[in-house]
């Protein structure tokens, strides 16, 4: 099954963000990002000519690149990443005078190309989970991290109360915790032992599953049956209606700073 | 979003009960939690009394109100 955001309708009702809540949560992951660096959370930053400069920015599964745009409008110089190339990094319009433009490349994001300590941020937003070995990427992340630089994560948590037992949710479905995109969810405590082991220090978690409902209730309404069976919300066994809570996932987001000393 | 599904009827023409006109197919808005939905349905063009078909009633807008209740 192709993955459920490279169909017109989930691009139709996402509105070019490729994660639950859009761009006002890539807002609020910013914000809580670039708070956790001002507070010293992330020091390095107390130098006034430092604070001044434009912030480094890894967005890490870019997608069509909307929120690298929009955080190079504003003056940050941000690199973009994504396994493939889209359409969209090169038609996109030109900034305003003055601002920069993401360097959009097509690549791992478990392989950054990218200097130790280049970034004073990573943003990864509900990518993680599509990767099979994602230790991988948040050591890498650390590596392309500063000491003291903010990742701003967000992904799919397991909610249901056993680990390992089966969801009840229909195999095929991308939104269910038994196939598709959301099989590389995890629960909270196991991502936050990711962020752990590749040396990042949590500093909040927010639950959005409101969010991610909120975008599955959008595909379910505006779409018509072809579509929804074709990303897999088909309600084959009427599976959407009668999934219980903790058979469907969450989403979570964490900020999290770099704890290693030097490069 | 600009579309929307279109529910006509559960079978027939129907009247509005106030004004005794025709209903007409129309763009409503429907919100629940804060999340607003488009949808074509059967309305008084006078009143402005919207009918909800069964179907949708049973269908979409259950699955919709149980996601965003996140039950
Ligand atoms: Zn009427």
């Amino acid at each position: 099954m192709s993955l459920p955001w490279a169909h017109p309708l989930f691009r139709a009702v996402s509105g070019g963000e490729w994660h639950p809540g859009g761009t006002a949560a890539t807002e609020r992951l910013w914000r809580a990002c670039r708070a956790a660096l001002t507070d010293g959370a992330g020091h390095g930053t107390d130098d006034a000519r430092d604070a001044a400069r434009p912030l480094r920015v890894l967005d890490a599964g870019c997608g069509e690149g909307a929120a690298a745009l929009r955080l190079a409008a504003e003056g940050q110089r941000v690199v973009a990443l994504d396994r493939t190339s889209q359409p969209d990094w090169r038609h996109s319009s030109f900034p305003a005078a003055g601002a920069s433009r993401p360097l959009f490349c097509a690549a791992d994001i478990r392989r950054i190309p990218l200097r130790d300590g280049w970034a004073d941020v990573v943003l990864c937003q509900c990518v993680a989970s599509l990767l099979s070995r994602p230790e991988n990427f948040f050591a890498e992340a650390a590596r392309v991290l500063r000491p003291g630089g903010v990742l701003g994560f967000s992904d799919l948590v397991r909610r249901d109360e056993a680990q390992g037992r089966p969801a009840v949710c229909d195999t095929a479905s991308p939104l269910s915790l038994s196939g598709g995109c959301a099989a590389g969810a995890h629960r909270r405590e196991a991502w936050e032992r990711l962020l752990r082991t590749a040396g990042f220090r949590l500093l909040s978690f927010t639950d959005e599953s409101r969010e991610l409902a909120r975008l599955t209730a959008q595909l379910v309404w505006y779409g018509d049956g072809e579509s929804l069976r074709q990303i897999g919300l088909d309600g084959a066994a009427g599976c959407r209606s009668v999934c219980r809570k903790g058979s469907r996932p969450g989403y979570g987001v964490w900020v999290a700073v770099n704890t290693r000393q030097t490069i | 979003m600009s579309m929307g599904p279109n529910y006509t009827p559960d079978g027939g023409p129907w009247r509005c009960g106030r004004c005794g006109c025709a209903l007409e197919q129309g763009k409503v808005q429907a919100e629940y939690l804060q999340s607003a939905f488009d949808v074509f349905l059967p309305r008084c063009p006078q009143c402005g009394l919207t009918m909800i078909p069964r179907s949708l009633a049973e269908g979409k807008m259950l699955e919709v109100e149980r996601l965003l209740e996140d039950k």
